[in-house]
């Protein structure tokens, strides 16, 4: 039996990746038996610039962990940083933090949507996909002044405030969005090409999943319900919330997960656009933190964890970062044992990869 | 039905992309595009140079000049609200792509510092009873 | 507002550990972090949004049990560890053997080279030195 085993590279550099990983695939004729992931290829040891930046200038480079989920990235750094000093952000920023992360979210799956259907050679779902991500990039360039990277949150707050009539003509917007939305949805999750690669396709059980620590809509395509938005961080709380989940376990279910994510975030965006608090977007810090908090909040790609060391200066001692992309590895390496050979690609693609943001 | 509304649809509407190059990019108030540097008011306290997160700025108080790495600079404008002298401010046109080569023959922009200290209404005053 | 981490030692780390995953708990995250004295390594679990953490003291490039065996997902922070601080794990069940993050430098968040290893300028230097050359165009 053994004789019949070959090992297939897969990546780097691979069409379907647009970030490098690797993969030592283990096959016996088309069926994948085992997958070796590495990865190493693009770490930028971020994570030890912290002892030279001031704590609050760090921001900036938190932000840059990672290009599509960069918000997320600096309000949990933030919500790290005045957790362990103490200070109590004003309402206002509370939802704008959240608006923002609902926005990014909803970028970040479309762009996953599009990409995935072009690593399926569905092209004009991608061009599609693509289209409604930039009215959603739109939105975002005109309310902080970046596309995707944001750098409008500071600690204690955030740096700009949204007027209200502009968050009248977004929430008008979005209307027009959810209709577009139905219709991409609709071809992705009832299109028979599609289900016919996605159904039954990377198996990830219930069990396993929990076990191997996947987290976000991997998790949650897996039945598990578990997303960090039900835990009492930003304004999620306060505007309700409840996490899709499907039960399929495959990678239909996890394109399922997203697609509803898409029309969980625009109703979240309009809740808290009609209940958008008055007051002061910031408030002034000072001092310098000390002691150590674990951040976390909820990536479109799933839990995102900050692991902040301070010793009283303006520096701190350690920053670590565990992005969801890193925990679902080990689930990735599961699905894929068994596979066909040409189910690889979308496989891969199902746990949303984003290996800048895995090594930092 | 459904595809003959979408057909139909395709031969009306104006296409979603632009024509970049030819037609400006879209920008709106916000957008971060460049730092902009106005050399008479800048009193070179180099608060700049030592927050700036990507050590894109260098302030040489004995030369007067201003120095910032176009290249370097990731637009954050975090120095904008740092400055106290709003010697700063951003503009929303992006500046261009560059070469390797390009970028070591003009991604350093220097800027002579004209600011002139005002006197201090007191030391005139004391000027005036010597 | 510090967390609440639970210190064992070395020897009763994976029986612990154990115990969490009986109790339902999933792993998060393991953090290696430099302490005043040797290295703390933290592993963190969460139970229906809850975090509760582990803490053990390690000396540099000290051999500490894998809990693999325990939670087969943790190979990807172990092998994280290994490649950057140089700690090597006993047991563990897929062993990249440093090659798992490529780094020029071997163990490049181990204290002593914590200076020269990343690719920044310095404070002081580079861009002051660059003013004059712009100056004497």
């Amino acid at each position: 039996m053994t004789d019949r085993r070959t090992i297939i590279p897969f990546g780097p550099q691979h069409p379907v990746l647009p970030e490098p990983i690797h993969l030592d695939l283990a096959v016996e004729d088309e069926h994948v038996v085992e997958a070796i992931p590495s990865i190493g290829y693009v770490h930028r040891g971020l994570e030890s610039l912290v002892p030279t930046r001031d704590y609050q200038d760090f921001v900036f480079i938190a932000e840059r962990i990672c290009g599509i989920c960069s918000f997320t990235h600096s309000s949990t750094y933030c919500q790290g940083i005045e957790a362990m000093m103490g200070v109590e952000i004003p309402e206002r920023a509370r939802y704008l933090r959240t608006l923002w992360g609902e926005y990014s979210r909803i970028h970040s799956h479309l762009l996953w949507l599009g990409l995935f259907a072009d690593a399926l050679g569905f092209e004009s779902l991608f061009y599609a996909a693509w289209k409604l991500r930039e009215s959603i990039l739109n939105d975002l360039e005109k309310t902080t002044g970046g596309r995707v990277i944001q750098s409008v949150c500071k600690v204690g707050g955030v740096r700009r405030d949204i007027p209200e009539d502009t968050l009248s003509s977004m929430a008008f917007r979005l209307d027009a969005l959810e209709d577009e939305l139905q219709e991409l949805t609709t071809v992705f999750l009832g299109d028979y090409t599609m289900k016919k690669r996605l159904c039954g396709k990377g198996i990830l059980g219930k069990e396993q999943a929990y076990l191997l620590g996947a987290v976000g809509p991997v998790a949650r395509g897996s039945g598990i319900p578990f997303d960090v938005r039900m835990t009492d961080y930003l304004a999620y709380q306060d505007i309700g919330f409840k996490p899709v989940v499907s039960d399929g376990c495959d990678g239909y279910a996890r394109c399922e997960v997203r697609c509803k994510e898409l029309f969980q975030s625009v109703e979240l965006i309009r809740r808290l656009i009609s209940d958008m608090p008055e007051g002061e977007a910031a408030v002034t810090v000072k001092g310098n933190p000390d002691g150590e908090y674990f951040s976390r909040s909820e990536q479109p790609r799933g839990e995102v964890i900050h692991y902040l060391r301070g010793n009283g200066t303006k520096n701190l001692v350690q920053f670590r970062v565990r992005t969801p992309t890193l925990t679902n590895v080990p689930a990735l390496v599961e699905m894929l044992k068994g596979c066909d050979l040409a189910d690889v690609p979308q496989i891969v693609l199902t746990i949303d990869p984003c290996i800048g943001c895995m090594e930092r | 039905m459904k595809m003959l509304k979408t057909i139909a649809k395709q031969f009306v509407r104006k296409p979603v992309t632009t024509r970049f190059p030819a037609e400006p990019a879209k920008r709106y108030d916000a957008t971060r595009g460049k730092l902009v540097f106005d050399p008479s008011k800048c009193t070179s306290c180099t608060i700049c140079q030592k927050r700036c997160p990507s050590q894109a700025i260098a302030v040489d108080k004995a030369a007067k000049t201003w120095t910032i790495d176009r290249f370097r600079c990731i637009i954050c404008g975090s120095c904008i609200d740092l400055c106290k002298f709003k010697a700063l401010s951003m503009d929303t046109g992006y500046s261009a792509a560059a070469t390797p080569a390009e970028r070591e023959a003009s991604g350093k922009e220097t800027f002579v510092i004209t600011y002139v200290k005002p006197e201090k209404p007191k030391a005139a005053a004391e000027k005036k009873t010597e | 507002m510090n967390p609440e981490i639970e210190m064992k030692s070395v020897s009763e780390l994976v029986s612990a550990v154990e115990g969490l995953k009986n109790d339902g708990c999933r792993l998060v995250v393991m953090t290696c972090s430099p302490a005043p004295d040797a290295y703390d390594i933290t592993y963190t679990f969460d139970k229906v949004g809850n975090l509760s953490h582990i803490r053990i003291n390690a000396e540099e490039g000290a051999e500490i049990p894998s809990i693999t065996g325990v939670y087969p997902g943790a190979f990807v922070y172990e092998n994280e560890i290994h490649d950057l601080y140089g700690f090597t794990f006993r047991g563990l069940s897929i062993d990249f053997n440093g090659t798992f993050i490529r780094t020029s430098v071997p163990y490049p968040f181990r204290k002593q080279a914590a200076e020269p290893k990343v690719t920044k300028v310095p404070k002081e230097t580079a861009p002051q030195a660059a003013v004059p050359k712009e100056v004497e165009k």
